[in-house]
């Protein structure tokens, strides 16, 4: 295929995608990982039994994936010809008969299990701004970019997901995918999309936040080859799926940001590699790079512009530490995933120690849409520093969990009350968030104004890292989440070097103590030196992270309060640590005793 | 070949063919080394561990040196180089399962089965794990998949069925498999 016929097929996949909507009504049925989980499959099911024993001509039913509203899985989409698409929630075998019977086949268009309605065109809100489209309410059902859960959105690398078939290529297609690539290859050379890239300041979506335009220059002015492009698709961590989700929702824009990559760095050897946690991503991947290289998308002289490339997808085994590039890279080469000190940094010595670009799935994800419009237009968006959009993850007792995606800057607040909806149970409201799941520390309910910003979060010894959010209650107790994640860190320090195989495992021990009441006060200082010293030594992100809420405990004063009360007074005002060691165990909460109560006793 | 069938050391025995048809499945790999993770996922996945003698066939026919496969396999959480139970209990311990009622799913097992973290009852039926990662289902709060099979919203009633369940040699509840998310 060269170029002409790529764009003839563009053009007239557009037009049969528009066709399919105006002429059939179409039932979409969310499927990805979360929802079949919640029984996508079955709602799925249902539908094509029962719009086949109905004999429905026009009715067609088929999936889409990853559009994040996970509190209301199993979801639906049903588009009428001419009318715009609405998004149901919950749809059990029950509400999909229902759905049937007084939507597909009469007029009523069930108002109250509707969430809200979309375009069938993601183009069709600027900036892909849900918020900003002019769209009115349609028969009772808001609009999208009214309701609470999507007013802040703006859904830039998550763009396609819940819009298209993900194991369709067709359908990338015709929503104007490979178009960015289109236009790497043939109207720009490779500096003026690293310049594009850069102009969009653009930062590392893995967790670092490393500048991907510096990072392409640097492997781009290389010389020596071969070279190679990683996508780093091992996402191993607890309360984190962004990666997974866009795999699984939309794999064919990461593989454009790969490609585009891959034809930056001068090489035709791409990799993309999946954790093996994630086998519905694995295989959708694996089926749309197959269909990829029969369309000539991948392989020898893509679009007859002379640059050929391909892409090998390879899985992972476990093992969170081995999501960190550079033991990534030793995995892929087939051995043990441990980190390396460094430098010589990826791009100077990666894969077969031969220069490397590694970036995370959202970046590369990012990319074809920055070359459409412009790094400019990127950088419109976010804070002074935090450019672009983030996919955030809300897990724990939020009224809504769901994966969203809202623009850097704002305070975290938006992402706590308006996108999560606060908390699931109004009794027990949200008194801090965790940011970063289990490497960084998280803020209380006071500093719900701090801006959702990499820097900032950096100053509180928090890390915005992969966007995930985590809410704990009055039902959760501050130390055992510490101690929590200090354990996680210890299980998955790989063991290579001393401070974190040693210094987390020591951590732990004392949060330990501290939870069963034999702590000391002395403990203290001792939890700080150590933790210092394990962050300053160790040689790669986990251990230089993992005793990041520790520090986060002692900076921010109620969590140290609660930290002391542990200590000094046996009070766990959660009750959740058992504190059965303490000479004054006090009961904590529900039990009517305060931290105040407990001091006294101890006097 | 005259032997068709390996002892894995570990009681029973393994046909050789299986094997050496998924090792066949990675000979158009041009570098062996990247195809030895995904074979063992292949090996991990058809038999449940890694048994020695495949470790040596695989470390023959790739030519890669033994002590590599052998570190590979016991580094990763995925492979198993021993097949320790019959039965496994996987609780979900991301953040979100663990403030919400993993713990005490935990303590169920624990004081049901007698086992924490990693160890086997001694009739070596069960064995508990914790899965360090997460099922991207975190509306499904606390998840546990026993054998495979993923299960939400589990408290520790139900986990007392499920486990009587498979103790039952009862299969066929409505379950969504692991391998399908």
């Amino acid at each position: 295929m060269n170029r002409q016929e790529f764009q003839e097929l563009s053009a007239r996949l557009a037009q049969q995608r528009k066709d399919f909507y105006n002429t059939k009504t179409v039932i979409e049925v969310v499927v990805d990982g979360g929802s079949i989980i919640s029984g996508a499959k079955d709602t799925l099911a249902f539908f094509q039994k029962e719009v086949e024993s109905r004999n429905l001509q026009n009715v067609k039913v088929r999936m889409v994936a990853s559009f994040g509203a996970m509190w209301a899985e199993p979801t639906v989409f049903i588009t009428k010809p001419g009318q715009p698409r609405v998004l149901y929630a919950h749809v059990d075998a029950a509400r999909a008969k229902d759905l049937l019977d007084k939507f597909v086949q009469g007029d009523d268009p069930c108002a109250d299990w509707a969430l809200g309605w979309l375009s069938t065109d993601p183009y069709h809100y600027p900036d892909f701004a849900w918020g900003k489209a002019p769209d009115e309410e349609w028969r009772g059902i808001p609009p999208m970019g009214r309701t609470e859960w999507g007013k802040l959105q703006q859904r830039i690398s998550s763009r396609f997901c819940g819009y298209i078939d993900p194991e369709s290529i067709e359908d990338f297609i015709a929503v104007g995918g490979f178009k960015g690539l289109e236009k790497a290859l043939f109207d720009m050379n490779t500096q003026q999309v690293i310049d594009e890239v850069k102009a969009s300041q653009l930062r590392g979506r893995g967790g670092a936040g490393f500048s991907v335009g510096t990072k392409w220059q640097s492997t781009h002015d290389e010389k020596r080859t071969p070279k190679y492009v990683v996508v780093n698709g091992h996402e191993g961590e607890p309360s984190v799926y962004k990666d997974r989700r866009l795999f699984e929702g939309d794999p064919l824009s990461v593989l454009e940001g790969l490609i585009i990559g891959c034809y930056v760095a001068g090489t035709s050897h791409g990799y993309i590699y999946v954790g093996s946690e994630h086998p519905l991503a694995f295989k959708r991947v694996g089926q749309v790079v197959e269909q990829a290289r029969k369309l000539g998308l991948l392989g020898d002289n893509i679009l007859g512009s002379g640059y050929s490339c391909d892409v090998k997808v390879i899985i992972a085994a476990g093992a969170y530490i081995s999501g960190e590039a550079s033991a990534m890279l030793f995995g892929i080469q087939g051995g043990r995933g441990m980190p390396r000190v460094k430098p010589p940094r990826s791009y100077e010595a990666g894969l077969w120690a031969q220069p490397t670009t590694v970036n995370n799935v959202e970046s590369f994800n990012n990319v074809p849409e920055i070359l459409l419009r412009g790094g400019a237009w990127y950088a419109g968006f976010g804070s002074e520093k935090s450019k672009g959009t983030k996919i955030i993850m809300l897990s724990g007792p939020f009224k809504r969990q769901c994966l969203a995606e809202i623009p850097f800057g704002g305070p975290i607040s938006d992402a706590i009350n308006i996108v999560g909806g606060g908390s699931a149970d109004p009794a027990h409201p949200i008194r801090a968030v965790q940011t970063g799941a289990v490497s960084g520390g998280s803020f209380p309910a006071s500093m719900y104004d701090t801006p959702f910003d990499i820097d900032t979060f950096g100053k509180y010894f928090c890390l915005l890292g992969s966007g995930s959010l985590t809410a704990y209650t009055d039902e959760n107790c501050l130390v055992d989440a510490c101690y929590y994640i200090l354990r996680y860190n210890r299980d998955e320090s790989c063991g290579k070097c001393i401070p974190c195989r040693i210094g987390c495992e020591g951590l732990t021990e004392m949060f330990w103590r501290i939870k069963n009441g034999d702590g000391k006060e002395s403990d203290i200082p001792k939890i700080e030196q150590l933790s210092d010293l394990v962050i300053e030594h160790s040689i790669c992100g986990l251990g230089q992270a993992a005793p990041l809420p520790v520090k986060n405990m002692m900076m921010i004063e109620e969590f140290k309060k609660e930290l002391l009360e542990h200590i000094q007074a046996g009070f766990c005002r959660a009750n959740v640590c058992s504190m059965a060691h303490h000479p004054t165990k006090q009961l904590g909460y529900g039990s009517g005793v305060t931290a105040d109560h407990a001091y006294e006793f101890q006097k | 070949m005259s032997l068709t069938v390996i002892n894995s050391g570990g009681g029973g025995s393994i046909e050789l063919a299986k094997i050496n048809s998924i090792i066949d499945k990675y000979e158009s790999w041009d570098i062996k080394l990247e195809a030895l993770i995904p074979c063992l996922q292949d090996v991990q996945h058809e038999l449940g561990y890694v048994p020695a003698p495949v470790a040596a066939l695989i470390s023959e026919r790739f030519q890669i040196p033994l002590p590599a496969v052998y570190g590979v396999s016991t580094f990763y959480t995925d492979f198993k180089v021993v097949k320790k139970s019959e039965h496994r209990v996987l609780l979900c311990e991301g953040m979100a399962c663990y403030f919400n009622g993993s713990q005490g799913l935990a303590q169920f097992v624990k004081d049901k089965l007698g086992i924490e973290n990693m160890e086997v009852t001694p009739d070596k039926k069960w064995t508990v794990e914790r899965a360090n990662w997460c099922f991207g289902a975190c509306q499904g709060m606390p998840i546990v998949e026993i054998d495979h099979s993923i299960y939400i919203h589990v408290t520790p009633e139900r986990l007392n069925e499920l486990i009587e369940e498979v103790n039952a040699g009862k299969t066929d509840h409505e379950h969504h498999s692991a391998d399908e998310i």
